[in-house]
């Protein structure tokens, strides 16, 4: 070996760590058929304040014998563990970062089918074997460095820190023992490894044969990478580990442990092979399925759940922002499931908002229940549970930005959208922003005329009579008084059903549903039309009419066959 | 440990009731010598065995089950407790359900002197504690892919199999073997993308072979066509001599020198493999040589000769042990008296 000190200098000083030979030193004895590895540490002292510090490694797996040692032990490179899955360690180079350490001196002793040798390796990395009469179980490795009691507490705290980022899942036992702690105080082995988990919400695990996965939706995720529960990379940098997938999994974080990851010859991060691919098509899947499974349980749960109370009303907005972020092929699966809550209790799908927005071009949500809203949802309209504007980073503030992507994104997929992007001349794509509303920007509260004036009837029914003859999708059209006048006169309220809150008429194109519709009689320019009226009946039904799909800004083709309508 | 509180016969298998303080000492013993034998890949897990044995231990049964049989041959508890407690493991979440709130057992517990109250709630205590125990497979074979090398379209796998032998010892079977796609070849392990599974045949072709030993193991599976066999390794737990009186007649003197508190706990470990530099018996109660072994007729022991020369392999045998302290001594002695040098363990 000592004709490859150049390469063996240039190998150990690849890594972050000079302690990052005991990661190396745990996965050869866990390859080795290991339960349990137990690293300590002692201090021996010396004559003056210098002293022998020794680092240990044992294992009983099984070991080596002469032929090992000879042909993989004291030689760079070589490692019988190529390919083979059940194996974590490759490329064989894994003992000889011990040497890192600069250690004065490397012990080895090791037993397998009846030999037992020890082989000694020097400061220089010669080495000496000599075969052992006492039996030895495993292997037995001691690292032998020169340093005072300070210079001891640094490797002992050290080797634990670099143990607990390198072994935590490890699937074997690892402990750790400071046999002359610097307090004086003896303590028990300390357990290295932790339970394979992860926080965050809607935690999910799941397993393949060979691969281990747990996940989970996280505001600021971290990805880790395991092999046998060694870690080969544990970061928060999306990109360097995920590639193209960092934007999928920007909200999702997960560790994942399994057969087909490795490390690169540097240890630094994971070797980007066929067989990350195919643990990375798993990790996809338990993504995509479990994970997205286990949040829309939660959900369906959540909105089901009749009384809300803080908690719920964050849990809530937290699912929906990592909802929000998901895929647009994973919401339209599942977009006739109840998810969204509105302000009565009761759950809407995301194919019933978009209906409701596609009839009326928008959508009505608030933050808190008043009279408007439950008169609204007691005549079938709906309230979407949310907030507006600056209220935006409160915990349902999510609602929004869901909603306004999954609309914009179906509009996008019907085949009207495409081809109006296909063919600009046919006119523009309907607006699918700020289209979620709060009920009082909308609805009026009106008084309906039980009895009005007879030129007003008159005049009101020649101008619906007119719409009914172009067939302009009102069931009625009737008179009424604004109760609360925000100084911006409205003309024209519509709704489903004349009742006592009506609203703006919306400025819509694709118009499906018959609406009804009332007229401010206070309004100026109803005034001027009932004028008008006394001279001229057709022209003022046919103006009156002709207001409405104007203030509605539909139709607006139709004109030569309204005044067809109004002379007939 | 003390003297058996009784002894019966059965058919097959003798055993010892143990119950009191008998049974603490017992089971507390077994979990020790089991830690402290240090068991690797090649041995059945020592973590679900302690984990499986400390179900039948009184502090946590409570006094539900009346003692504890032991298999006299084996030292360890018979079938009968293994899959006793392997069955309320099974079962404990659903007992906890139909029992309710502890709560309320307690309330009637104090409330009431019937016994059956108190028995209620020691159940709920009972199952709480072992729900999701891990447990020691009494009978479980796994496979898992090592390698495809796509020029030779082979194969390599590694089966493990574990089971608790009429014996009554637990034992692992460890099989590398290597398998050849080939249209005239019957597949022994399905291989499904990179996932393997076992097929019936050779499950059951493993399972009535490893009753015979590693060898036989070896023989077997070598005759299937397409499968080249790398390496049989067969670790066991147990017998454990509690007594000398149980004891076999070269290990009697070992015992009866070793006082009232002496037992011998054997984990045998027998590999045959293709990486094995030579023949070597390391197993002082094992056959010295094959040619020697007794208990082999001369067709048999021809046949095993014949099977080794032709793929090349040996065998290795081994056994440690672990001894109370003051028995470490002897038993090494015993050992080095036999030309074996056996890792001694001792508590």
């Amino acid at each position: 070996m000592s004709e490859n000190h150049g390469l063996v200098d240039n190998l150990v000083t690849q890594f972050a760590s000079p302690l990052d030979c005991f990661r190396e030193l745990a996965q050869n004895a866990m390859d080795a058929g290991s339960p349990v590895v137990e690293v300590w540490t002692e201090f021996i002292p010396g004559d003056d304040y210098i002293g022998t510090i020794a680092l240990h490694v044992d294992d009983w797996g099984e070991g080596m014998d002469e032929q090992i040692i000879d042909t993989y032990l004291t030689q760079l490179f070589s490692s019988s563990k190529e390919d083979d899955l059940t194996k974590i360690g490759k490329f064989g180079i894994g003992f000889v970062s011990v040497f890192a350490l600069n250690p004065r001196a490397v012990l080895v002793q090791t037993g397998r089918g009846g030999e037992y040798w020890e082989v000694l390796f020097h400061e220089d990395r010669t080495f000496n074997k000599t075969r052992l009469q006492m039996p030895v179980e495993g292997s037995q490795i001691t690292i032998f460095v020169a340093g005072d009691i300070q210079r001891y507490a640094e490797l002992a705290l050290g080797i634990q820190e670099r143990l607990k980022f390198w072994c935590a899942h490890s699937e074997t036992e690892i402990t750790f023992e400071d046999r002359t702690p610097i307090s004086g105080e003896l303590l028990d082995p300390l357990p290295i490894n932790e339970p394979f988990g992860i926080e965050g919400h809607c935690v999910t695990r799941v397993e393949y044969q060979g691969t281990e996965i747990v996940c989970a939706y996280q505001r600021r995720p971290s990805y880790g990478f395991y092999n046998a529960g060694l870690t080969l990379a544990f970061t928060r940098a999306g990109e360097d580990v995920l590639g193209e997938r960092a934007a999928r999994l920007q909200h999702v974080g997960f560790k994942i442990k399994s057969r087909y990851l490795e490390h690169t010859l540097s240890r630094d991060t994971i070797m980007r092979d066929e067989n990350y691919e195919k643990a990375m098509r798993l990790l996809e899947d338990a993504v995509n399925r479990n994970l997205f499974g286990e949040l829309l349980a939660e959900l369906k749960a959540l909105v089901a759940q009749e009384n809300w109370g803080l908690a719920e009303v964050q849990n809530y907005g937290d699912l929906l922002r990592f909802l929000a972020a998901e895929p647009y092929e994973l919401l339209k699966s599942v977009e006739n499931i109840p998810l969204i809550r509105t302000l009565g209790g009761r759950a809407l799908s995301l194919a019933e908002i978009y209906e409701f927005w596609s009839e009326n071009g928008r959508v009505l949500m608030d933050a808190e229940p008043g009279e408007l809203s439950g008169a609204l949802q007691n005549a079938g309209t709906p309230v979407v549970y949310g907030v507006h504007g600056a209220m935006i980073r409160h915990p349902i503030g999510a609602v929004n930005a869901l909603l306004e992507r999954f609309v914009r994104l179906r509009y996008q997929d019907t085949l009207g959208a495409r081809l109006k992007r296909f063919t600009k001349f046919l006119g523009t794509s309907r607006s699918t922003q700020h289209f979620l509303i709060s009920p009082e920007d909308v609805y009026l509260p009106v008084s309906l005329d039980s009895q009005a004036p007879a030129d007003t009837l008159a005049l009101i029914a020649e101008a619906a009579r007119i719409l009914s003859k172009v067939d302009a999708g009102y069931r009625r059209l009737v008179s009424c008084h604004i109760v609360q006048d925000d100084g911006d006169a409205q003309l024209f309220v519509v709704a489903k059903k004349l009742s006592s809150y009506m609203a703006r008429p919306p400025a819509r194109t694709d118009s499906k549903g018959r609406l009804e519709a009332a007229v401010n009689r206070d309004h100026p320019h109803f005034i001027h039309l009932l004028r008008i009226h006394q001279t001229d009946p057709k022209l003022a039904a046919y103006c009156l009419a002709k207001s409405l799909l104007l203030t509605e800004d539909r139709l607006l083709h139709l004109d030569l066959s309204m005044m067809a309508a109004a002379q007939a | 440990m003390n003297p058996p509180a009784e002894t019966s016969n059965s058919i097959r298998i003798q055993t010892r009731e143990l119950s009191g303080q008998a049974e603490v000492d017992y089971i507390s013993q077994l979990e020790r010598i089991i830690r402290s034998a240090r068991l690797n890949l090649h041995y059945p897990a020592s973590r679900a065995l302690r984990s499986h044995i400390g179900v039948l231990h009184p502090k946590v049964h409570r006094g539900l089950y009346p003692g504890v049989q032991v298999n006299i041959g084996s030292g360890l508890p018979t079938y009968r407790e293994w899959t006793r407690a392997q069955t309320d493991v099974q079962i404990a979440q659903e007992q906890l359900q139909k029992l309710g709130a502890r709560s309320e057992l307690a309330r009637q517990a104090r409330a009431s002197d019937a016994a059956i109250y108190q028995k209620l709630l020691t159940k709920f205590d009972y199952y709480c504690e072992i729900a999701e125990r891990e447990l020691a497979p009494l009978g479980d074979m796994t496979v898992a892919l090592r390698k495809i090398d796509a020029q030779t379209r082979t194969a390599y796998f590694h089966i493990v199999l574990d089971k608790l032998e009429a014996s009554g010892l637990f034992v692992r079977y460890c099989i590398d073997l290597a398998q050849t796609d080939s249209a005239w070849n019957r597949q022994v392990v399905r291989l499904d993308a990179e996932n393997a599974a076992h097929t019936e045949q050779l499950k059951s072709l493993v399972y009535k072979c490893t009753a015979l030993g590693s060898e036989s193991t070896f023989i077997k599976l070598a005759a299937l066509g397409g499968v080249r066999v790398e390496r049989v390794v067969r670790g066991s737990v147990g017998p454990i001599i509690w007594g000398a009186a149980d004891a076999p007649e070269e290990l009697r003197p070992l015992m009866q020198a070793g006082g009232s508190g002496a037992f011998i706990a054997q984990f045998g470990l027998d590999m045959l493999a293709a990486d094995i530099a030579e023949d070597r018996q390391n197993d002082p109660l094992g056959a010295r040589e094959l040619q020697a072994d007794a208990r082999l007729s001369p067709k048999v022991r021809a046949a095993l000769l014949s099977t080794r020369q032709k793929y090349g392999v040996h065998v290795f045998g081994d056994r440690k042990f672990v001894v109370p302290r003051g028995m470490t001594l002897a038993m090494r002695d015993f050992c080095a008296a036999r030309g074996t040098q056996n890792l001694i363990y001792s508590i």
